[in-house]
């Protein structure tokens, strides 16, 4: 017994500590091998039987699909609808990022310094967040009606000509847009409140001492207090943002004449409803890229500025 | 009976035995189980449970119905089944969609013989109705009805603007003038409009509306995928400028959505309506004095835009017992077609049309002759109910209709879009 410890003991030692890492790597994999399973079956395999797809002229209908080397990808180069959605997408994007980060920001800032009834303002402003989609698209859409809808009623009350709410070009994208963020902000706004909450009291209280206003305290304390939390969340918004699908599919279908038209539901109407699926297949990968792209060069920006 | 129903009930009758009386309520196991898609949700939707549950038991069929919702998710639904080979035994489709739908692929041909076995000939159909189902010779879909777009008005308020007859009916509207002056007459009497349309946001009303009233013109088109779009232009453009003409605010209000424009004729505020019939029975409660015809024939040859649902039978893996079950479901669908007649549909049927009890249903009587003259969708693979087809050209229509787009811009950007989708690879 002690023969064969003394026998092994250099064998290990002069292995290193591999041998001693394998047993803990072993162990290790089974803890994240349920994650993988997953991830691999519902992730990884989708992306790459995805790609696949995108190469050949597969059809929903299990027709088709012949290789068909690069020709979707040039095919949606020259697709106006693409183009058209792409630009639907970023106009979404950017008429509704700022006022997400910006609007939570106050929302949360004016529930924070101490508005009478903290609880009830935190529940309304948090409360829409929590309906589903094709409730916050029935409310909205009742109320945008035109003739005897809540809003355009009450315009004519007042002898204001009625509004198209989701039927005029220019003014449909702004309805949308009003409803997505009367519908999310709510989660940044939480996200916020916590920051919020999280900063320490003395800083505040020798800000105080030291002469400092409700001004200062806000743009010396608060802001930069809270930028990891605004770094993220502008992250996470214009990502949101990109995806948008939801609402628009249910309230305006797209139109006018494609004017809502976000690139997921031209990605949808190719794929589903017209069986292109080796096509939409294209444009998503096209789409996935330019989400890279864009997810690259906000990381670096947001980095820079954080250090 | 087949044999093997005979085997199964067999097999049934010896659970039976071994069981003793626990399997009492296992007896419907020994009917043929099938199972039947449709996307009936509203109130035909119930009609349509009361029809399957009383061929089921007639036929002594198990026929398990499944409800979707209507609209593009159904077909893409349905597609994926058939294509994975998990498909019902039988399914609802709307018949402008069968060419797009790959039939050799998706569905298999029904078995005259076995159909003509269960009483359903070529004959007891409308010829213009019947030649859309076939495929490549053979039969993909049996119509179940026919579902036109039509023109519903209130005889109480059509009496009191004088525009129709001792009969209550309307009097003759034969030019794009007459409409007009009848739906300002019809405006006078109501004091506020004379005709509901609803088509904004919409993905179908105006290009139903639009497509009838081209079809009235006998002008003809052509879209042959790979080929140049044909569509007459300046009809097309003529078609279109009455439309907008009529939408004027004052005849008709041009902003109206789908519902808003049903609510406006319930409630009196107009006296007509462009509508579906299949919003028969919702009028049929609001408006008891109801008039109803089909799209008046306005621009020479009578023609309204119409659709069919048709029971189609999506190809199973292996061939069962479904498929001569589905031949007899489809066909005692048929034979109660009554109560789908009183949803508002036309009864495909032929038999159904020539009975007393059809020939008393009012108003549906009086616009079963749309059934003769069709304005079906173009049969190319892209277009059809719930297609993007409809949904685009809706909304090029539609903008039209609400004077931001000139009809002649209108009618280019239709040319356009046709363009595009003939020169898209066909998926199918």
């Amino acid at each position: 017994m002690l023969r064969e410890l003394s026998e092994t003991k250099p064998a290990a030692a002069l292995e290193g500590r591999r041998p001693a890492a394998k047993p803990k790597q072993a162990s290790g994999f089974w803890y994240v091998a349920p994650f993988l399973a997953a991830f691999t079956l519902f992730l990884l395999w989708p992306i790459i039987s995805g790609l696949w797809m995108s190469l050949t002229n597969q059809s929903l209908t299990g027709a088709g699909g012949g290789f068909a080397g690069f020709g979707n990808y040039l095919e949606a180069f020259g697709d106006k609808a693409v183009w058209q959605s792409l630009g639907n997408t970023a106009v979404f994007t950017l008429l509704t990022a700022a006022p997400l980060v910006v609007l939570s920001f106050v929302m949360a800032h004016l529930v924070y310094v101490g508005l009478p009834g903290q609880w009830l303002w935190r529940l309304s402003f948090f409360a829409p967040y929590l309906l589903p989609v094709s409730v916050v698209a029935a409310l909205w859409q009742w109320m945008f009606q035109p003739g005897f809808g809540l809003i355009n009623a009450t315009l004519s009350a007042w002898g204001i000509k009625q509004v198209g709410f989701l039927d005029t070009e220019g003014v449909a994208m702004f309805s949308v847009v009003l409803v997505t963020i009367w519908w999310t902000v709510g989660f940044n706004f939480l996200l916020y409140l916590s920051a919020l909450q999280n900063i320490p009291d003395h800083l505040y209280e020798a800000a105080q001492l030291d002469g400092a206003g409700p001004w200062r305290r806000l743009v010396s304390i608060t802001i930069p207090m809270v930028n990891r939390t605004t770094v993220m969340i502008v992250m996470l918004q214009i990502l949101a943002s990109l995806k948008v699908f939801e609402q628009i599919y249910l309230l305006t279908n797209g139109g006018p004449r494609g004017s809502t038209r976000s690139v997921l539901e031209y990605i949808y109407d190719t794929g589903f409803s017209g069986y292109r699926l080796g096509y939409a297949s294209a444009i998503s990968y096209l789409f996935f890229a330019l989400i890279v792209v864009i997810a690259v060069l906000q990381l670096r920006v947001m980095n820079r500025k954080a250090s | 009976m087949s044999r093997r129903s005979i085997l199964r009930s067999a097999a049934a009758a010896t659970g039976l035995l071994a069981t003793g009386g626990l399997s009492a309520c296992a007896s419907p196991q020994s009917a043929t189980a099938i199972q039947s898609w449709d996307l009936f949700s509203g109130a035909d939707g119930v009609k349509m449970r009361g029809m399957i549950s009383k061929v089921s038991a007639a036929q002594q069929l198990n026929v398990r119905p499944v409800t979707l919702a209507w609209g593009s998710p159904y077909y893409t639904k349905l597609a994926m089944a058939a294509s994975s080979g998990k498909a019902p035994d039988t399914a609802i489709m709307h018949l402008s969609r069968l060419a797009g739908f790959a039939p050799e692929r998706l569905l298999q041909p029904y078995d005259m013989d076995l159909l003509a076995r269960h009483g359903v000939v070529q004959e007891d159909f409308a010829p213009a109705v019947w030649e859309r189902c076939i495929h490549n010779g053979k039969l993909f879909a049996v119509p179940m009805d026919t579902h036109p777009f039509i023109l519903l008005y209130n005889k109480d308020l059509a009496a009191k603007a004088g525009i129709s007859d001792a009969t209550g009916k309307l009097k003759d509207m034969a030019s794009p003038q007459a409409f007009m002056d009848a739906a300002a007459r019809m405006a006078e009497a109501t004091g506020k409009q004379g005709l509901s349309f609803g088509h904004v946001l919409d993905s179908a009303q105006s290009w139903r509306l639009f497509w009838g009233f081209y079809n009235q013109t006998g002008a003809s088109y052509r879209l042959t995928p790979g080929e140049p779009a044909e569509l007459d232009k300046p009809k097309a453009t003529e078609v279109l400028s009455f439309l907008i003409e009529l939408l004027d605010g004052k005849k008709a209000a041009n902003n109206q959505t789908y519902h808003g424009a049903i609510a406006d004729f319930t409630t009196g505020t107009t006296g007509m309506i462009f509508s579906g019939e299949w919003e028969l029975p919702a009028f049929a409660e609001a408006v008891p004095n109801l008039g109803a015809m089909p799209m008046p024939t306005l621009f020479g040859q009578p023609a309204s835009y119409t659709d069919s649902h048709v029971w189609v039978l999506p190809r199973q893996v292996q061939d069962d017992a479904g498929f001569e079950a589905a031949h007899k479901f489809v066909a005692g669908i048929l034979k109660n077609g009554l109560t789908w007649a009183q949803a508002g549909h036309i009864p495909a049927y032929a038999p159904i049309r020539a009975t007393q009890e059809y020939r008393a249903l009012v108003p549906q009587v009086d616009y079963a002759a749309a059934i003769e003259t069709p304005a079906f969708d173009p049969a190319v693979w892209f277009a059809g109910a719930g297609t993007d087809f409809q949904n685009q050209l809706s909304q090029i229509l539609s903008a039209a209709l609400q004077g931001t787009v000139p009809a002649k811009d209108a009618v280019d950007s239709i040319v356009d879009y046709l363009q595009t989708m003939l020169s898209t690879p066909n998926p199918t």
